[in-house]
């Protein structure tokens, strides 16, 4: 049951994706972007899916509940009282409207509805918000940090999904790099400041290795991890696509922003997971109570017992690991570079994080 | 002879974590292995959360049967239960079921004591001197709760020596065998 939370998570997130990403598209001059073919049927289901994926974790904690007070009582309970509860019954208005909204007004061919469109996805965002980890932790910067994040995640992977996956040719590469380039850039540091905000709100960050012993640092590090091959994307993307773009109109930059957009969505799994999880303020009552991440202890290989610090100790083994990530690292510009196809290089960037990772785990004392 | 420590230290672990799962309690009145001399009827415990209506606490005596409890105050991060009566000398141990703010549900339990005087009557220095006994008995309780972990960090250490996982190890091979041919790949490939 708890597994299916993290498919419709991630799914969650897509669809917030999409739905900025096609509105944002949208507002583009159509000359400072490649054919974009959108079916309205699609946004309907986005919006759709918005309803029903956000119900799931509170139809989970229902049943977890009623177990113990009957359905009747629990279901009006929790969504009235409850803050997560709350935030879906205003999820489910929002997104009543806005499916109206698209359905009847021509959303897709006038700007202004689209910067209606916008609005509603950017409430629907502050909802999520306003009911997530962060802002149980410390209600106004939580929310706000939050909000942000999802905000910006959604703008700058919405238009990489609806590039890469929705665009009919790749006519304009050149004039639509020349804007997307800074609005990733942007979005990328807003992403990295307030996901480094939460992370000081739901954890010291003195205990940043020590919560790699719960299942929620493991996610969060290999979160982190994979923002490396991110970057390398962007690199190629951005600077190196121009390049050869500039010598060759013929060169098709589409594979590398689908292996970019398949990264990002590999993120989105891993916060998926995630954000089921228990956030770790008392790391030690959570290594006694549920014990430690069943990943760590299995790469520790030693009993971790609830008093631990991670150290770290270089060994022969970490050394090399880390030798490993530096030339996959390597590799994948040196995939561009010498023209091979991007599935190569997306293979690179898959072997870079999990070089990268054991090279830490590894070298735990 | 490690292996036995070792599984000796995991046998001490499991045994031991059922009193001691006590994730994000605070605070808790009786507190956790106290034991209570005085007459008892309220439970407080204060959580680092606030917690969400539908949370609860049920309180079992050591055969294993249910107390009654009386109602559950929930105000903000404080629970407060109420038992129909008085409890009676003995064992408890206190199951605790909350919905933190974020909808999450966290469950734990904790152990706690009642030893009354049976009488109350007995006088004030006899009074002092018996909980006197029961801190120090509590003493000798932390003095080798303190000296097992020396015996498990010994028995970890003696593990992490041969803690080289086989699997890390194959992956790492099969992770060098790949950039070598994407290395000679890539090569061939600019030659053409």
């Amino acid at each position: 049951m708890i597994y299916l939370l993290y498919l419709t998570e991630l799914l969650l997130y897509i669809c917030f994706a999409v739905l900025m990403g096609s509105f944002v598209m949208h507002l583009v001059p159509s000359g400072k972007k490649p054919s974009i073919h959108i079916h309205k049927r699609w946004l309907q289901l986005s919006v759709l899916g918005i309803v029903f994926l956000s119900l799931m974790p509170v139809a989970y904690l229902i049943y977890m509940l009623q177990e113990d007070i009957g359905w009747a009582v629990t279901i009006p309970n929790v969504l009235a009282t409850f803050e997560v509860g709350q935030a879906w019954t205003l999820t489910l208005i929002l997104s009543l409207f806005f499916y109206t909204f698209v359905s009847l007004f021509p959303v897709l061919e006038q700007k202004r509805y689209a910067v209606i469109s916008i609005v509603f996805i950017v409430l629907l965002i502050f909802t999520a918000g306003w009911a997530g980890h962060p802002a149980s932790l410390e209600k106004v910067p939580g929310f706000f940090y939050h909000s942000l994040h999802f905000l910006a995640v959604s703008v700058w992977v919405g238009i990489l999904l609806v590039v890469s996956w929705l665009s009919t040719d790749k006519e304009n590469w050149l004039h639509f790099l020349k804007w997307f380039t800074p609005v990733a850039v942007v979005s990328f540091i807003v992403t990295a400041v307030s996901g480094f905000m939460m992370m000081t709100i739901i954890t010291d960050v003195s205990d940043y290795t020590n919560i790699w012993m719960l299942n929620y640092g493991q996610a969060l590090l290999l979160k982190h991890i994979m923002v490396i091959p991110i970057l390398v994307f962007a690199i190629i993307n951005s600077f190196l696509v121009k390049k050869q773009l500039q010598k060759d109109l013929a060169f098709n930059p589409k594979p590398w922003v689908k292996a970019e957009s398949i990264v990002l969505i590999m993120i989105f799994s891993v916060t998926a997971f995630l954000g089921q999880q228990p956030p770790p303020h008392a790391i030690q009552t959570m290594l006694k109570s549920d014990g430690a991440a069943p990943l760590f202890e299995y790469i520790y290989g030693g009993v971790v017992e609830p008093s631990m610090n991670v150290q770290f100790e270089v060994t022969a083994m970490s050394v090399l690991l880390a030798v490993l990530f530096i030339s996959f690292f390597i590799l994948m510009l040196a995939s561009f570079v010498r023209k091979a196809p991007a599935v190569l290089s997306f293979a690179m960037s898959f072997f870079l994080v999990v070089s990268l990772y054991l090279a830490l785990m590894v070298s735990i004392q | 002879m490690k292996k036995l420590l070792s599984l000796l230290f995991i046998v001490y672990l499991s045994f031991s974590s059922a009193v001691s799962a006590h994730t994000d309690v605070k605070n808790a009145s009786p507190a956790e292995g106290e034991t209570v001399t005085e007459n008892i009827q309220e439970l407080q415990l204060e959580f680092e959360t606030t917690i969400e209506n539908g949370s609860t606490l049920s309180l079992l005596s050591k055969s294993g049967t249910e107390v009654s409890i009386k109602g559950v105050q929930l105000t903000g991060n404080k629970m407060t239960a109420l038992t129909a009566e008085p409890l009676k000398n003995g064992p408890y141990t206190a199951n605790w079921r909350i919905v933190g703010k974020d909808g999450h549900l966290i469950e734990g339990s904790y152990s706690f004591n009642v030893q009354q005087e049976s009488g109350n009557q007995e006088s004030l220095a006899a009074t002092g001197e018996k909980a006197e006994v029961t801190d120090r008995a509590a003493d000798t309780q932390e003095l080798v709760e303190e000296s097992n972990p020396s015996t498990a960090a010994a028995a970890s250490e003696e593990q992490s020596q041969s803690k080289t996982n086989i699997v890390i190890s194959l992956l790492t091979g099969f992770m060098l065998f790949v950039v070598l041919q994407t290395v000679m790949w890539l090569v061939r490939r600019g030659r053409k």
